[in-house]
Formats: structure tokens, C-alpha cells, sequence
């Protein structure tokens, strides 16, 4: 948070970044696999909660300057943590099936935002670890640079 | 049959009205990462433009903060011969006043302005008409006795009035107090979300960057010629966004131009703060609604983003309004497909988030910041989304009712602020930014 040093610049730049397409695509293809893989095994919204997960990973995370095996080690964790949290949701359903339907109210009504409750931290987990496997990195090359 | 029909209708085109706002997020994130053809940020053939300013600093009852901002504005890099400072007192009962005064006396080009108890504190729009009359420079800057800016903010941002088609620039603020409490790490969030990505892909994609209430400038001709700032609506600084688009001139956006503002610290400031934008934000779509859509002097791309800014307020509304209509539609048994949509809307919750910066709008200007432990704090922007729900609700009725009951002058709520800024403006100076 430092203002500008320099007195009379008049060029004005914020950073851009350059998408890793390469990257991209192994997301891709990686979602699309586990996609196929899954699909037929688990529930609609299973699927869709997990989907939208690897979505946001490849669409945001991936592209963004970084190791790919920070981006994979996070989309992999993301889908195991999407995969556990359903399972446990749909388990507290099917044993209270003969309790009034209640809990299937409720996983109607408020399913679709408590699946966010997974799906934006994991995201933003995995966003924190990756800045700071580039914030080491520069801090390393910064290092080696004063030697 | 034709009620459930009806009211199908009303809920997909609820959700389809989020996936627009989700989309234009969307496309904002990615234009701040990589877009690269914007507008230029730079002045051409490095010439040095230097018009005379005025800055205009309204303050009412805000004796914790003002000697800070007058401090900082002696240290201001504009050449002293080309810049004058307006402290408009606006009937304030503490000593305000007294300390324009005190830092007047040391400083010739700080001018201190006094309005009565009787007549001032009615709102920032008067204030600011007040010291705009006894301005002259050609370019009028206004800020907030609560903010901080940067020593060479004015270069930054008058570079781009060059452009005879510019008539407003906005810089960007930063929130100062960030670790202050919860409330102002997350207003830290939104601040991150709302200029760092939403302003800039707004300017780089030539829509409509929007006139804060601080860190703006704006060309002394065009305030008078549109009759300075409207003292009737609460969010004065949209109204003059789109009084300025609508009189065919453009607003810049300049992310490198910062000012470091005290953000509200609790819960019960963060609602009286954010009713009175929600209020004003509602007020400006009612009264430029219209005449954005008729009018000859935006292009298509300004009107839709126009329109989508104007409305943004009653987004949260719609999203719980959504909620419960598809709620009521599951149960009276509705066709499959709405399962669709009511998935959608879920995916469409987020995009309303806090200060309308959905979480990775937030996330992504956080890292292009170079921001290292703030992500964690993302998934809670779930709770200011639900606070402006509220916010928004509320804000509406009042506004109905106050129509209902022909009133047109709404009432001003002052933020209060506790000074706890000057802490870190204190560190900040032994750091020497």
C-alpha cells in the first residue's frame, strides 16, 4: 500500500496477467473426466455442486500465474471435500426419511446455498495457497537476486 | 392452472435477471485479468497537464478526522500557485470548525467556509454546492473529511481531463482501518471487488465508470452547466454519473490514483451508511431510468451497463423474492425444468454479494493487489450479502412510503467516524508511504 514515489508520471498501468491455456485445458480435462467418471454413480445435484466447483477452478484459478500442481492439488481436494460433504448431506436424508420429510424440505429449500458453504472456501483456499506458493517464489528469486 | 403458470414465468425471469448480473461479473473479472486493449492510462506525448483545482472538503460534526485530510492536503505534490482548498464547515456543533480554522491560518491556499447550524448539516449535495460557488479552478475535486489521498493523487487524475470529452474521473479508494474489526475487513473485500475489477473493466471497456463520493473530480463548467450537485438524492454521486453520461460526456476511472478512507467499523454503521446508498442508489433509478434509455448521447454498451448499475440495488431484493417463489413453486408442484432454474439461482446468490462484487470479482482483485491472507475471509461475504438483503428491503419500503406520502427530500444519515484512521496514518508515516 504504497502511493506513487514518482512526482510528474503520467503513464498509468495496472497489471494485467497472461492465461496459462496449457493449464486451462488439463483443468478441463481433468473436470470432464471426473465428470464422466461420476455421472451415473451420484445424484443430480451431487454432480452439479461438484461441477460448478471444477468450473470455477478452470474458468478462475487455472489460467492465473502458478505451479500446476498447486492448481490440481486444490481442484482434487475441492472435489474429494464436494464429494464427502454430499455424501454426508444425502446419508442425514435417507435416515430421516420417516421423520415428516423435514430434512428433505429443508435440503430442497436451503441445498443449493449450503453447497456454496463448501464450494467458496475450498475455492478461496485453494486461490490463498497458490498466491502464496508465488509469493515464496518471488520472495526466493528476490533473495538469490541480493546474493 | 394460470397462477402457477404466472407465476413460473415471474420466477425464470427473476433468475434470468441474476445470471445477467452473474454474466456481467463475469465478464468484468476476466477484463481486469487480461484484457489488454483498454482505454489508455496515459497522457500522449508525455505533456504535462496542470489546470487550476479546487478541492472541495464538506465536513459535518467531524472533528476526529478533518485535521488529517487539511494536514495531508499541504502535503499534496500539486504546485501550491494552481490549487486551493475549500474546508466547507456545514454547521457543525463541535470544533470542526475551530480546526479549518486553526489550519487555515498557517496555510493561505486553505480557504474555511461556514454555514450556519440552521441552515447546514441538511447533507453533503449543499455542502458541496456551497463551496462550489466559491471555487475557481477549472477542475473541482471533492473529498471526504474521513479520506486520506495520495500525495500526487491530483497530477494522476487531472492528466486525464486533457480529453475534452472527459468530464468526471474517479480514483480509487482503499479502505485504511482494514483490521480495525470484521465489518471493515469485509468493506476492505467489497472496496477490493468494486474498483479493482468492476471500475477498471468498466473503463477499460469504455461503459460506465461510476463518480464515488470521494477521490472524484469533475470540470467546473460542467458542475455549474448541470446545476451542481442535486441536494433532493441521498447517492448524489450516481445522480451526477448519469446527469454527466446523459449530457454526452464520459467518466474515467484511475486505479492508480488511491485514497484511504476510514471505513465503518460495526454493524449499525454499516446499515446506515449502506441504507442511505441503497435509498439514494433507488432514488437515481427512479429519476434516470427513462432518460437513459431515450437518450441519443450513450451507445448501446453504456445504456445496458447503465441500466444494470442503476438497478444493482434491487438485486438483492429480487434474489430473495426468487428464493420464496421458487420455494412456493416446488410445492404446488411445477414442471421439472424449473429444477433448472431453481439451481441457477443458487449459482446467482452470490453474484449480489455485499457492495455488488460477487466473491471471485473480490478474490481475483485481491490477488491482482498482490493481497496474501485476505482470502479467507471470502466465504463471509455470505453474511453482508444477507445484511443487504435486509438493507435493500427496507430501503425500498421507506422510499414507497415517503412517495406515498409526497415527500420528496429524503433524510441525510451521517456516517460517524470514530478516527481510529489516524492510527495507521500515524504507522504509514513512520513507514514513509
Amino acid at each position: 500500500m504504497s502511493p506513487s514515489s514518482t512526482r510528474y508520471r503520467q503513464t498509468f498501468g495496472p497489471r494485467r496477467e497472461k492465461p496459462e491455456y496449457l493449464h486451462v485445458a488439463t483443468g478441463a480435462v481433468v473436470a470432464f473426466s471426473l465428470y464422466v467418471l461420476l455421472h451415473g454413480a451420484l445424484d443430480d445435484s451431487t454432480i452439479a455442486s461438484i461441477m460448478i466447483f471444477n468450473l470455477l477452478s478452470v474458468l478462475l484459478t487455472f489460467p492465473l500465474r502458478g505451479q500446476l500442481w498447486c492448481k490440481m492439488l486444490w481442484q482434487g481436494l475441492g472435489n474429494l471435500v464436494g464429494l464427502a460433504w454430499n455424501l454426508i448431506w444425502l446419508s442425514l436424508m435417507a435416515s430421516t426419511m420417516g421423520e415428516g420429510g423435514v430434512f428433505q424440505i429443508l435440503h430442497f429449500a436451503i441445498g443449493p446455498t449450503l453447497n456454496f458453504m463448501w464450494i467458496v472456501p475450498v475455492w478461496s483456499l485453494g486461490f490463498s495457497a497458490l498466491a502464496s506458493v508465488e509469493r515464496q517464489k518471488r520472495r526466493g528469486r528476490k533473495r538469490r537476486e541480493a546474493k | 392452472m394460470i397462477l402457477n403458470s404466472l407465476l413460473t414465468f415471474i420466477f425464470i425471469l427473476l433468475v434470468l435477471i441474476m445470471l445477467a448480473y452473474l454474466a456481467r461479473h463475469y465478464i468484468f473479472t476476466l477484463t481486469a485479468l487480461y484484457y489488454r486493449h483498454g482505454q489508455p492510462h496515459y497522457t500522449p506525448h508525455g505533456l504535462v497537464y496542470r489546470p487550476t483545482v479546487s478541492v472541495l472538503i464538506p465536513a459535518h460534526n467531524e472533528e476526529k478526522v478533518i485535521g488529517r485530510i487539511l494536514q495531508r492536503t499541504t502535503e499534496l505534490t500539486y504546485p501550491k500557485d494552481k490549487l486551493e482548498i475549500i474546508a466547507i464547515d456545514d454547521g457543525s456543533t463541535d470544533r470542526t470548525g475551530e480546526i479549518m480554522e486553526e489550519i487555515a491560518r498557517e496555510h493561505k491556499h486553505i480557504k474555511v467556509f461556514h454555514r450556519n447550524v440552521e441552515t447546514g448539516g441538511k447533507g453533503k449535495p449543499e455542502a458541496l454546492n456551497e463551496g462550489l460557488r466559491h471555487a475557481k479552478g477549472e477542475i473541482v475535486f471533492c473529498f471526504d473529511a474521513d479520506y486520506y489521498p495520495q500525495r500526487d493523487i491530483l497530477e494522476k487524475m487531472v492528466a486525464f481531463f486533457i480529453d475534452p470529452e472527459v468530464g468526471g474521473v474517479q480514483g480509487r479508494v482503499t479502505v485504511l482501518n482494514e483490521p480495525e474489526t470484521l465489518t471493515t475487513r469485509l468493506v476492505a473485500l467489497e472496496r477490493i471487488g468494486g474498483y479493482r475489477v468492476d471500475q477498471l473493466a468498466r473503463d477499460d471497456l469504455q461503459l460506465v465508470p461510476q463518480l464515488g463520493g470521494t477521490a472524484v473530480g469533475v470540470r467546473r463548467s460542467l458542475i455549474e452547466f448541470l446545476g451542481g450537485w442535486d441536494p433532493k438524492v441521498l447517492a448524489e454521486d450516481t445522480d451526477l454519473t448519469f446527469r454527466i453520461y446523459l449530457a454526452g460526456y464520459k467518466i474515467r476511472y484511475v486505479n492508480e490514483a488511491e485514497c484511504y478512507e476510514e471505513a465503518v467499523e460495526d454493524w449499525r454503521s454499516y446499515w446506515r451508511q449502506r441504507s442511505r446508498w441503497a435509498r439514494g442508489h433507488m432514488q437515481c433509478a427512479f429519476k434516470h431510468l427513462w432518460p437513459l434509455i431515450r437518450s441519443r448521447n450513450l451507445r448501446l454498451r453504456e445504456k445496458v451497463d447503465g441500466f444494470l448499475i442503476l438497478n444493482v440495488y434491487f438485486v438483492p431484493i429480487l434474489v430473495g423474492l426468487a428464493w420464496i417463489l421458487g420455494a412456493t413453486l416446488f410445492f404446488a408442484q411445477a414442471p421439472q425444468w424449473t429444477t433448472l432454474f431453481w439451481a441457477s439461482l443458487s449459482i446467482s446468490l452470490y453474484s449480489a454479494t455485499g457492495n455488488s462484487a460477487p466473491f471471485f470479482e473480490v478474490a481475483i482483485g485481491a490477488y491482482l493487489d498482490r493481497r496474501e491472507r485476505i482470502y479467507w475471509l471470502i466465504p463471509l461475504l455470505l453474511l453482508s450479502f444477507l445484511y443487504n438483503m435486509l438493507i435493500c428491503s427496507k430501503a425500498l419500503l421507506d422510499l414507497c412510503m415517503s412517495r406515498a406520502v409526497g415527500s420528496k427530500r429524503s433524510t441525510w444519515e451521517k456516517t460517524l467516524h470514530s478516527g481510529t484512521g489516524n492510527n495507521y496514518v500515524n504507522i504509514a508515516k513512520q513507514e514513509r508511504w
